[in-house]
């Protein structure tokens, strides 16, 4: 019982991890909380399913479009949407915030509608790239459920290494720490927003490409996904990717141990409780925040 | 004075009511003349919501092309109740009061029918529930009747679908594989409390032991500890009943290789682009349902799933059967009543045996327990089990009908353990 815990914690985790680190990373620079990104996921996931299946595209070219399309909503959601509303509305920070969240939710309640539209809201799952199942410690586990976990952690490790040792980078770990100075270096402050929407809608977009391949994703799931986002980051502290590594380890670990040792149907409710304890004793997350 | 003012009186009244009349006389003649009005209502984005669409827009095109009822077109309104009952119990106060429906087809989620049925028996009009299965829905019929006797259904109460999944599977799981020990999976939604109920005592009277009941959450998206927790219970099938979630828990078992057959019940797997949205992962799942394109059920099975197939390009679900009777059923009472009248309507209905593509329907009565509903068994709706079979349905059940064999996907132990 307690390998196929932490086996199945594992994989959980990896995915949850990948598909919140977009999102922490966008409100650490950016100061945005964006209610689309569960939408973003299940577009990405969508287009990945339909390509592979309808047109029958080669499936690692189908994967490189569905995280493409990942990339153009979210440069799409700072063109119509962020962007707009900063520049042509002089709000305060307070009012900036609200008006944000306010603004991603209906845009996500569109993308949404619109998906649901093209593509009906049933959900869809992209075929495993490598069929098969592998034993870990005696737990059947399918192979492409551990090529997932092993992506996920790649694709992070290979972020902290683009944040942390390019120029391009640091720029950006500059703009999250402090956007006027970087401005008053010089540094066009809006080329490094759409750098960071393009960063956060590859993550997006391979994140929802995995999760549809592992646990499949619907339209009208997007929310779900971001509830499930949006837990784990302020588990961990809006803004810290580092806390939201641990927070998504730590949240996998408990669903998975709550669907194992209670039952699976109330998998989410110890991690959300533990969520709000959190928030009364550290209402900053684990790790703090932005 | 006051004789001259009181008679005034009089005299607006009997004009006013004059002037009534003979509007209502204006508007009733309207009536009769003009399209019969049904409105069918489900979430239509979704795979069960498009069935009960497309099975009655099938009905309402090959009643107008064939000239009609008695000559009036059906107008089908459309109303999609985006799986909300709020929303679903304004529409259907719109479908009635402004858009004045003779009758109501649909509803997929039974907290929703069991939320319309009342409204129904406040509103007075014909409401035929083809999607929900619910058995709360018969017996709010059986327990507030006559109050309630607009409300009929021809999709199959839950129990009725436990009774046809028990008998599939001591045939096929307990007869034919020699299978002792099952778990029972269900989502956690109104529908499967009698289903599970049902089920518990049916399986273990015909040799097959249920192990356990597992209640998943209509929202569950890694079903690995659940496959993993049957694996270590060493049962031999898992018998299943799942309407909401219909694709997950079939992806994950394929994918994840799962040494033992799904069946049971599936609401989903029904449709052919069932195949399609699991990307081929539903290969060898075995799921009840209300008919198959290859089993001729009645004269009408399979020409209507043929039909439907060229019309939609897929084939229709246990909904799509049970919509496209429902407004044949509508049309044959509209026809022997002379009228639209709901209580006029509801006494045909009452009267019906009608032979429709998913079986010979006859509802059971006020003293039945399960009022309005379809009578189940040989000689009436009896449904099949169905297997998917590289790309296809094939039925596998019942023997007398089926011309298939049950087939093992390759990560699937055929011998019981």
């Amino acid at each position: 019982m307690l390998i196929q815990v932490i086996v199945s914690g594992l994989l959980i985790s990896a995915i949850y991890a990948l598909a919140t680190t977009g999102f922490t990373l966008l409100y650490g620079v950016s100061g945005i909380l964006n209610l689309a990104h569960g939408t973003t996921l299940a577009a990405s996931g969508i287009a990945t399913w339909y390509l592979m299946g309808t047109a029958q595209l080669n499936p690692l070219l189908a994967i490189a479009l569905g995280t493409l399309t990942g990339v153009a909503i979210g440069l799409l959601t700072f063109v119509l949407i962020i962007r707009p509303l900063r520049t042509l509305m002089k709000l305060s920070v307070a009012d900036e915030h609200v008006f944000m969240l306010v603004a991603t939710l209906l845009w996500t309640i569109i993308l949404q509608e619109a998906l649901s539209y093209l593509f009906g809201d049933v959900p869809v799952s992209v075929p495993q790239l490598v069929p098969g199942i592998v034993e870990i410690f005696g737990v059947r586990t399918p192979i492409s459920s551990v090529l997932v976990a092993g992506l996920s952690w790649c694709v992070i490790a290979a972020l902290w290494f683009y944040v942390s040792k390019t120029r391009s980078g640091q720029t950006i770990l500059a703009a999250s720490i402090n956007p006027k100075g970087l401005t008053l270096c010089g540094v066009n402050l809006n080329a490094v927003h759409i750098v960071v929407w393009a960063i956060y809608g590859g993550l997006a977009g391979l994140a929802g490409v995995l999760v549809a391949m592992i646990l499949g994703v619907s339209p009208s799931g997007g929310l779900e996904l971001t509830a499930t986002a949006f837990s784990i980051v302020v588990l961990g502290g809006l803004g810290s990717v580092g806390g939201t590594l641990i927070a998504a380890n730590l949240i996998g670990f408990i669903e998975t141990g709550t669907a194992y040792l209670i039952s699976p149907s109330v998998r989410t409710l110890p991690a959300l409780i533990i969520l709000i304890i959190v928030l009364y004793v550290r209402p900053q997350g684990l790790f703090g925040r932005r | 004075m006051t004789k001259v003012h009181s008679g005034l009186k009089a005299l607006s009244k009997l004009a006013l009511g004059g002037f009534i009349a003979a509007a209502m006389s204006v508007q009733a003649s309207a009536a009769d003349d003009g399209p019969i009005r049904i409105g069918v209502m489900a979430k239509f984005a979704q795979i069960n919501g498009a069935a009960i669409l497309n099975g009655a827009t099938q009905a309402v095109e090959e009643i107008n092309s064939a000239g009609g009822v008695k000559g009036r077109k059906i107008e089908l309104i459309q109303y999609d109740d985006q799986g909300s009952a709020s929303d679903a119990t304004l529409a259907f106060q719109r479908a009635v009061r402004q858009d004045q429906v003779s009758a109501m087809v649909g509803t997929f989620l039974s907290e929703i029918a069991i939320t319309l049925t009342p409204w129904a028996a406040r509103l007075k009009v014909p409401y035929i529930v083809t999607g929900a299965g619910a058995d709360q829905v018969g017996k709010l019929v059986h327990d507030n009747y006559p109050a309630y006797k607009y409300v009929f259904r021809t999709i199959l109460p839950a129990s009725s679908t436990a009774d046809g999944v028990c008998q599939s599977v001591s045939d096929l799981a307990v007869k034919q594989l020699k299978y002792k020990r099952a778990v029972l999976m269900t989502e956690d939604a109104a529908w499967t409390k009698s289903y599970d109920e049902a089920l518990k005592t049916c399986l273990p009277q015909h040799g097959l032991d249920v192990a356990e009941t597992i209640k998943v959450a209509t929202d569950t998206s890694d079903f690995t500890p659940i496959f993993q927790k049957i694996e270590a219970m060493k049962a031999d099938v898992i018998v299943t009943g799942v309407g909401i979630i219909g694709n997950k828990p079939v992806v994950q078992w394929a994918n994840q290789q799962v040494p033992m057959l799904l069946m049971g019940y599936n609401a989903q797997a029904g449709a052919s682009s069932f195949w399609k949205e699991t990307s081929g992962a539903t290969q060898g799942l075995v799921t009840f349902t209300a008919a198959s394109q290859d089993s001729a059920l009645t004269p009408k099975t399979v020409p209507f799933g043929e039909a439907y197939l060229k019309r939609f390009s897929t084939t229709p679900a246990a909904h799509s059967y049970a919509t496209y009777d429902a407004i044949y059923l509508l049309k044959n009472a509209i026809e022997k009543a002379g009228k639209t009248d709901a209580d006029a309507i509801v006494t045909e209905l009452e009267k019906a045996d009608f032979v429709g593509a998913s079986g010979r329907i006859v509802f059971q009565g006020p003293n039945d327990p399960l009022t309005h509903d379809m009578k189940f068994g040989k000689d009436f709706v009896t449904g099949v089990a169905i297997q998917w079979q590289d790309g296809k349905q094939v039925a596998v059940w019942p023997s007398d009908i089926a011309k298939n064999k049950i087939a093992f996907p390759a990560f699937v132990n055929s011998a019981p353990k």
